[in-house]
């Protein structure tokens, strides 16, 4: 979805190096969780609060869990999330973006009242409702956070066809006869679409922060592994066990600086910065 | 001209205010179960619930029932809390002052801190301090608060013995007066901070951005030129529009920072808001959750009323358009 | 020139970072003006006109520096002077109207504030109804109509000659001793452009301040100044009389400049500007700056080997930098 050289430029600045590097770190551990984890992030056969070690790098929790196995478990999660939200957000943004840009008038009108509306809609709190309303759940999550958070990308979409729009290739393409559908397909999505993956990262970094709030208020799913979950398991053992809130909460930092990182590098290239 | 963009500003808020009255409407009625738990819980018995059945108008065909919830909760009835066996309104309405304190506590504190962070960083550019502030920002951008918060309460609390760890007051009440503020600014202190930190990283970026801006333009070449002090040249030439993303910043994030509070205030047992919305969500006690949701959105909406209103405040251009 | 000079400035280098060097803008520039005299100083874009204008008041951007060069004003010399000390200077002793008149005022002030701020800077003892009051006559002094209303209006609500107007209300509002204006007419209608020479001229016999006029248009120099500096490639290359200059110009410089302009009492043609363009002064040549483009050296290796001192010609004030100032110029027109 990205041309090649921008990623090259994009590597080539430390921020968009150090970005892609977290980016790539959290997927892959993501992908391959089960063989990089040393133990079954479930199984309690370790020392109850035990200290970081050579057998534990990031110690274990009360009931003897090793913490590094949660953690590279808990990526699958947040990856599940973002990966599943940033499908829907792309779709969602792009097709309400595009429309409102190319129709314009009243379809333009009354879309961009709608995204005013899902900005001031509180996402958080909404979840929270869903929640209460119908139950803990990765599923209805994503399907809250996939429908709330698509009104970035759709405004810098919508932004950017406004603008293509006047072009010469595509003054050119309609003048040649060809239908509006195709001029959207061929000439502007491939143009508008490097723009909205550049904020997808933003999106995504959010949405993972609200994910993890979410878990650490004990509102996440109970059936997986979650970051936010482990972090509020540390809550009662702070006093006596350091290791327990630190390491879950550096894994969300890691994984959120590493979008943010990557969808500043992105959008600077690709404004020519 | 001005009074027209008020009113025509003050107008778009009303169609919102109702989108977000169907959110909630339509989020009860697509729940599993009946719709009269969402309004009464469900604990209660077979009269108590014919009994709200009829408040609700829950027998009604669909457009009526939003129409008679719609009016109840302008008026501020959510329902009732089944577990407290209370109206919603009130049992909410004893826990907000504490969230206030929490939260406009904070806000001064980021907002201070974070234009603060960010002159200094756009007046000694690229100098050891600015890259040292603009690191702290980035991090603190990226960080989610509750591990803020319990890096915190680790090193500041737990460590140091600097503050307390949780709760507003502490559990002897020996003094009045001046001693009972002051346990609640000990108690306050680190839990304002944290809810701050998030938005010290977005704040102080744009400050400082908004400045480096600012101060490379025309107008305050001819400030300096006049013979301005470089103090007002900063504060009374360059940060006045300088301020403008910051504020854009502020009313934008007001969603993240209100949840941003709710986890700070669970993590650090702060006896408002949050405490009593995730228990009610574990309780289910649904008119609870939507009272504090329509709340919540009610404050995002003002806040982004306000937002554009200080806008116009600090660039006279814009009434004009 | 019996008269002691209100400015003298010497041997003047100022450089700027940028990435992949130091651009040296300006290059052991001499100037001095005396009391109400008007000064020209002549050169196309980029050749260290404004950085001069800057540099004397401090305010380059934070990339610029002076690195050599003194600028008596007033028995001190304005490089050493603290940051306090100049601001002082600053709008009180030596005042300065810029090129853009869309962009140097602030957006979100008023415009009668902005002016009386001017005053309020120098003169804590003045009440701030004071200042706003002084503000308006300076207004209406410059020529704005309706001043006391106008004064209440945000710059955006102002034409471009009326923005100017205000610049130069503010420039005059501590009676300074001298004026820099930079390029105050090349961001206007040409119409405006008259009018605003005309009240910068009326203001200057009313306050009897000294005026160093920066400009690329030998026409407004004509009309306006006393004397003129010729800058080229951020040297001066040559000094006289407007009288001498435009009678018997002796740097090849300055001639193409004069060729370049368009002229009542010639024939009717179109501006014939020097061929090539100003150096990039990335690095500091050893011979003449306007080498490459001169009309004169005629393949001569002096030109390229040895710089030339500004040295006296005949007329008394008169002082061109060429090794061959002598020569008959190829291309009088």
């Amino acid at each position: 979805m990205l041309p090649r050289g921008v990623i090259r430029r994009v590597v080539r600045r430390p921020a968009g190096a150090i970005g892609l590097g977290l980016t790539a770190l959290f997927a892959l551990t993501a992908a391959f969780a089960p063989r990089l984890a040393p133990f079954d992030p479930f199984s309690v056969d370790g020392p109850s609060l035990g200290r970081p070690s050579g057998r534990y790098p990031m110690g274990t929790d009360a009931l003897g869990r090793d913490i590094l196995s949660g953690i590279i478990h808990g990526a699958r999660t947040a990856i599940l999330v973002t990966g599943l939200v940033a499908v829907m957000v792309l779709v969602l943004g792009v097709l309400v973006g595009t429309t409102a840009g190319w129709l314009g008038g009243r379809i333009d009108d009354v879309l961009m009242r709608l995204t005013e509306l899902f900005q001031v809609l509180p996402r958080f709190f909404l979840a929270i409702v869903v929640v209460a309303l119908f139950g803990p759940g990765l599923n209805r999550l994503i399907l809250v956070l996939g429908l709330t958070s698509w009104v970035l990308l759709a405004r810098v979409v919508r932004a950017e066809v406004l603008s293509l729009r006047e072009r010469e290739f595509v003054e050119a393409a309609s003048a040649s006869g060809a239908s509006g559908f195709r001029i959207v397909v061929r000439e502007i999505l491939p143009n508008a679409l490097p723009v909205a993956v550049a904020y997808l990262g933003l999106v995504l970094a959010q949405v993972l922060l609200i994910e993890s709030s979410l878990g650490f208020l004990g509102l996440g799913d109970p059936n997986v592994i979650s970051w936010g979950a482990m972090a509020s398991n540390a809550g009662q053992f702070a006093r006596v066990a350091w290791w327990l809130p630190v390491f879950p909460g550096m894994a969300v930092v890691l994984a959120v600086l590493g979008l943010n990182l990557l969808a500043d590098a992105v959008t600077d290239v690709l404004s020519g910065r | 001209m001005t009074r027209r963009y008020l009113v025509r500003r003050l107008l778009q808020v009303f169609p919102i205010c109702a989108a977000i009255l169907l959110v909630g409407f339509l989020l009860i009625h697509l729940a599993p179960g009946d719709p009269v738990l969402a309004v009464a819980g469900d604990s209660g018995d077979e009269q108590y619930y014919a009994e709200m059945r009829e408040r609700f108008g829950l027998d009604r065909p669909l457009p009526v029932q939003l129409g008679i919830y719609a009016g109840k909760v302008v008026k501020g009835d959510f329902g009732v809390s089944y577990t407290r066996g209370r109206p919603a309104r009130e049992v909410i309405a004893e826990r907000v002052p504490a969230s206030l304190l929490l939260a406009t506590t904070a806000l001064v504190v980021a907002v201070v801190v974070g234009i603060g962070f960010g002159v200094v960083a756009a007046t000694r550019q690229r100098g050891i301090l600015d890259v040292a502030t603009s690191t702290v920002a980035l991090g603190l951008y990226a960080a989610p608060v509750f591990w803020v918060g319990q890096l915190a309460v680790l090193f500041f609390a737990l460590r140091l013995d600097w503050f307390p760890v949780q709760g507003m007051t502490s559990a002897d009440r020996s003094g009045g007066g001046w001693h009972h503020i002051l346990d609640v600014v000990h108690h306050l202190a680190l839990p304002a901070l944290v809810l701050a930190s998030q938005e010290i990283g977005a704040i102080s970026r744009l400050a400082r951005s908004g400045l480096l801006d600012e101060l490379g333009r025309d107008h305050i070449r001819t400030a300096r030129a006049k013979g301005v002090r470089e103090r007002s040249v900063l504060l009374k030439h360059a940060m006045r529009r300088a301020l403008l993303p910051v504020v854009t910043v502020i009313g934008g994030r007001v969603g993240y920072f209100v949840s941003g509070a709710v986890v700070v205030e669970i993590l650090f047992a702060w006896p408002g808001v949050a405490q009593l919305l995730v228990s009610s969500v574990q309780s289910r006690d649904i008119p609870i959750v939507l009272g504090i949701f329509f709340l919540v959105s009610l404050i995002v909406v003002i806040a982004n009323l306000l937002t554009d209103l200080a806008y116009v405040w600090l660039d006279p251009r814009i009434r004009y358009r | 020139m019996g008269e002691e000079p209100l400015l003298e400035v010497r041997d003047l280098s100022v450089t700027f970072k940028v990435p992949g060097g130091t651009v040296h803008a300006v290059n052991g520039l001499d100037l001095h003006v005396s009391p109400g005299e008007v000064l020209g100083v002549v050169g196309e874009s980029g050749c260290g006109k404004s950085v001069t204008a800057l540099a004397l008041l401090g305010l380059l951007p934070p990339t610029g520096r002076v690195v050599e060069g003194t600028a008596w004003f007033k028995g001190r010399d304005l490089f050493r002077l603290s940051r306090s000390e100049l601001r002082q200077i600053r709008g009180r002793d030596i005042s300065m109207v810029f090129q853009d008149p869309l962009t140097s005022l602030h957006p979100g002030m008023r415009v009668g504030a902005q002016v009386a701020e001017a005053l309020e800077v120098h003169d804590s003892s003045l009440s701030r109804r004071a200042a706003a009051q002084r503000a308006v006559e300076l207004l209406d002094l410059v020529g704005i109509p309706d001043a006391a209303l106008r004064a209440n209006d945000h710059p955006h609500l102002w034409s471009g000659g009326m923005r100017q107007r205000a610049m130069i209300a503010m420039a005059i509002a501590n009676k300074p001793a001298l004026i820099i204006a930079d390029e105050p007419t090349t961001a206007l209608d040409v119409t405006v452009q008259a009018q605003i020479l005309d009240v910068l001229g009326d203001i200057r016999q009313e306050t009897g301040a000294a005026l160093i006029l920066i400009t690329h248009d030998l026409g407004v120099v004509a009309e306006v100044c006393d004397r003129v500096v010729v800058v080229y490639g951020g040297r001066g290359v040559e000094t006289a009389s407007v009288h001498d200059l435009f009678g018997d110009p002796r740097h090849p410089y300055t001639s193409g400049l004069l060729a370049a302009v368009p002229r009542i009492d010639g024939p009717l043609r179109l501006h014939d500007p020097i061929p090539g363009h100003p150096p990039t002064l990335l690095d500091n040549p050893t011979g003449c700056v306007f080498a490459d483009r001169c009309s004169r050296r005629a393949g001569r290796d002096r030109c390229v080997t040895e710089c030339p001192e500004l040295r006296p010609m005949d007329q008394p004030g008169h002082r061109a930098a060429c090794h061959f100032a002598e020569e008959a110029l190829s291309e009088r027109r």
